[in-house]
């Protein structure tokens, strides 16, 4: 069962509690991202987030390190497009003391001048590294193409952006963007909801501020842009604007972009590129959603002289979409999804991940129970009447390498 | 959780851990057969190999297999590296019994010419994508360098000249030799029926013979080497480099494992402070790997190509620096505790125990249950860990390169 409250200050507490697990998993979504940092400071949420790791409360660099590894936290997270996350895992009897540490790096942290530089080098060299990630760099520039808005950026910032971050800059944009109010923290495992909301409020009850606002996504498509990079393979990049996560056929659009490309080799465009053809050895389509909007994004790698009829057979299986699926492809997207859902019961990291992000797209956190019996009751016809009603057009193209194609 | 097993009379070893409140089963093969058990001549069939059992038997096709999978609603996928291949499976328990029948029939392969000829052109596919990784090439160049001729340095993927000249009938001669039942473990996770799946897979596995498989052991002597290989295809120097280690049933191993942790986690580790802290190197880690009859210990540097130098002299000087004065107890008992949370808490899923347990019984032939593998990392000591150190494992070194043109190591 979910419980959920949303303090005074804004901070929203959501849990689900799994008693048997020996573990504890959190994951804290603070309101600051790429998407609200200043244009002239970009690339500073990443840096924040690394230069508040080094040193907080009454801890040095070395010593809140050493206290996070004596209780044995892993921890995960880092800054995204909206928002910056700090997640961990422990074992249930060391809840109190590491929720006392992450209180610290985010509430309190020292963000001393002599940890600037470093962080700032890194995230120089976190850019530069985008060179030997072909297909990495291929969506961070068709991102960055395809949005009108700042959601579009990628959090590694700008090297003009680096260069313009200062201490009394990034620190008093840590005091404007990192605030209790719009942060979500999600917590799974062997937790209990009484005791886990006194810690909470005891914690982070008294953090003050107003999250800072968010521009609308705005999506233009339409375009074919080429990277020429000496490359052993094409790489092959198509954004599709897509619907709200909040949109009443959600799921519909979920479960249709499953049977184009899904977990197993049996989706469509495994099918026909890869099984069929053996043009590629990874193509795949995915959803990105976000707040009021979401992206489905198609990648393909293939050799120069395939990658035409890759590219074809990629754009032919988007449109064919709109003819419908049958109902033998619904059902196998549909027990995927299910089977998906159970399993992440079955890991309290998978679950305080989901309950975040129910909350931050959706506003709220849904039951698990509630999510499958609604995965159940979509139909063959609600699925083909959505996909007659959206077809996947107007997408943005982008390749990377040795030659461009033809659209 | 409770531990069966059995092995079959076709001398297939069948294992269990069963967790009654799981709400999931998850089903592997295991074989015992990787690159290192090819010659020159098939490079990479072993993972091309992988590749082809997905293709169907003589009584199901290559589509027919994908859609079962999908139907059942399985997480499912495959794996070669070095010593093992693995075909495995996680699905909702009532769809055990499909599950286990499609990864037992695939486990006899047809391997028509047809599916092998479209399946071939995925795999140079494959070959080229990695090629635009250089901080796996690295790793693809390095092995060959340190291993020397001992066949641990077999590439996995293979090169587009081996896979290109491979032929169906040399790749089904290797299968015949390699999936003997006695050559495999069937693993399994989680709520299943062990009653239903021994009878199922008894039955289904019953035409199966065992043969005489093996491996070949030969003797290895490590070298120190640096080298250089230069691609003006990159931007960053990647630098990995190998040590000589513990094999998997070498009782030194945990030691060595968690000496790994103390110098070269992601996190708060010896080479994290000296280079990444600062903002030398956007990466730099070190960890220890067992293997069969041998081990090494691996690292990997990522720098701006203009500092590798001075970022690899570092390095070698913090692991000098280890072997001169050894470890602290403080460092050993938090490291201990990194590594026994990160076990406990990877164990939370059926389908991530299937690969502890299996894969811990390939190479020991033993069933550790969590908490004693916990156990075992507990008891490390720091004699253990500055024992190993006072042998200085880090002066036959090995190191690869790969750096922009105009670069040198």
């Amino acid at each position: 069962m979910i419980h959920s409250t949303t303090l005074p200050n804004g901070f929203t507490v959501i849990a689900e509690p799994q008693p048997w697990q020996p573990s504890v998993s959190f994951d804290l979504l603070v309101p600051a991202g790429a998407v609200n940092e200043p244009e002239t400071m970009r690339g500073v949420t990443s840096v924040l987030e690394d230069w508040m790791d080094r040193g907080a409360g009454n801890r040095n660099s070395r010593a809140l390190s050493d206290a996070f590894d004596n209780l044995g936290v892993r921890r995960g997270g880092g800054a995204g497009l909206e928002g910056t996350s700090f997640s961990g895992a422990m074992l249930e009897t060391d809840l109190t003391a590491a929720f006392e540490l992450f209180a610290d790096v985010i509430q309190r942290p020292i963000l001393p001048d002599t940890e600037l530089e470093p962080c700032l080098e890194l995230a120089r060299q976190d850019i530069e590294s985008l060179d030997d990630s072909p297909a990495q760099k291929l969506f961070v520039k068709l991102r960055e193409r395809f949005f009108s808005s700042n959601h579009g950026r990628s959090g590694m910032g700008t090297l003009e952006g680096l260069a313009a971050i200062t201490g009394a800059a990034a620190r008093e944009d840590y005091q404007n963007r990192f605030t209790p109010s719009g942060a979500i923290l999600g917590v799974s495992g062997g937790v209990q909801w009484d005791e886990l909301l006194e810690l909470v409020t005891r914690l982070f009850g008294s953090w003050t501020g107003q999250a800072a606002s968010n521009p609308a996504p705005k999506m233009q498509g339409g375009f074919y842009d080429h990277i020429a990079q000496d490359t052993a393979q094409v790489q092959i990049g198509m954004l599709y604007p897509s619907l709200s996560p909040t949109a009443p056929h959600w799921l519909e659009s979920r479960l249709a972009l499953l049977v184009l490309s899904g977990a197993g080799f049996s989706s469509r465009l495994m099918q026909e590129v890869r099984e069929k053809r053996g043009l590629v050895y990874s193509v795949r389509a995915s959803g990105s959603p976000i707040k009021a909007a979401s992206t489905i994004s198609v990648y393909a790698g293939t050799s120069p002289d395939r990658a035409q009829e890759t590219l074809n057979v990629i754009q032919e299986e988007m449109q064919k979409m709109r003819l419908g699926v049958t109902l033998e492809e619904l059902e196998r997207a549909r027990i995927g999804l299910l089977t998906s859902l159970v399993m992440s019961e079955e890991s309290s990291g998978a679950r305080a991940g989901g309950l975040v992000r129910d909350w931050h797209l959706l506003g709220r956190a849904r039951e698990l129970e509630d999510l499958k019996a609604k995965v159940k009751a979509v139909t063959l016809e609600g699925v083909n009447a959505w996909l007659a009603a959206n077809p996947f057009e107007n997408p943005g193209v982008m390749t990377l390498g040795p030659k461009a194609l033809n659209l | 959780m409770e531990f069966q097993q059995t092995t079959l009379s076709n001398g297939l070893t069948v294992i269990g851990e069963h967790n009654p409140q799981a709400k999931s089963v998850a089903v592997g093969y295991f074989v015992k057969t990787g690159s290192r058990d090819e010659t020159s001549e098939i490079s990479g069939v072993s993972h091309f190999l992988e590749h082809m059992m997905f293709k169907g038997s003589d009584t199901i096709s290559g589509d027919e297999i994908n859609t079962e999978f999908d139907e059942v609603g399985a997480k499912y996928n495959a794996f070669t590296n070095e010593e093992l291949t693995a075909y495995h499976g996680a699905v909702l328990p009532e769809f055990q019994p499909r599950l286990v029948k499609l990864l037992t029939t695939m486990m006899r392969p047809a391997l028509r010419n047809a599916d092998f000829d479209v399946e071939k052109k995925v795999i140079l596919e494959e070959i080229e994508m990695y090629k635009d990784r250089p901080n796996f090439m690295v790793f693809d160049e390095l092995r060959p360098t340190y291993f020397g001729q001992h066949p641990l340095g077999n590439s996995v993927l293979g090169t587009s000249e081996s896979i290109g000249a491979l032929s169906r009938d040399a790749m089904f001669e290797y299968f015949s030799r390699r999936y003997a039942p006695n050559n495999l473990v069937l693993g399994v996770a989680g709520n299943y029926d062990w009653n239903a799946l021994l009878a199922q897979v008894g039955e289904m596995t019953s035409s199966w013979t065992p043969a005489t498989t093996g491996r070949i052991q030969p003797t290895f002597a490590p070298t120190s080497t640096v080298k250089t290989i230069n691609s003006s295809k990159i931007n960053r120097a990647h630098i990995a480099l190998m040590t000589p280690g513990f094999s998997s049933t070498d009782v030194q191993r945990y030691a060595a494992g968690v000496l790994g942790w103390i110098l070269g986690d992601g996190e708060n580790s010896r080479l994290y402070w000296a280079l990444v802290d600062n903002g030398l190197c956007d990466e730099a880690s070190f960890d220890h790997t067992s293997e069969d009859g041998l081990g090494h210990f691996g690292g990997y540097i990522s720098t701006d190509p203009d500092r590798a130098k001075e970022a690899l002299a570092i390095y070698k000087n913090i692991l000098e620096e280890a072997q001169k004065n050894g470890v602290t107890l403080e460092e050993l008992e938090r490291a201990k505790r990194k590594v026994a949370v990160s076990i406990v808490l990877r164990a939370e899923t059926p389908y991530s125990r299937l690969f502890s347990m299996s894969m811990e019984y390939l190479d020991t032939l033993e069933y550790k249950p969590l908490d004693e593998v916990v156990k075992v990392v507990q008891s490390v000591t720091l004699e253990q860990v500055n024992a190993i150190l006072e042998t200085r494992p880090f002066d036959a070194m090995t190191v690869v390169g790969l750096m922009p043109d105009g670069f040198e190591l």
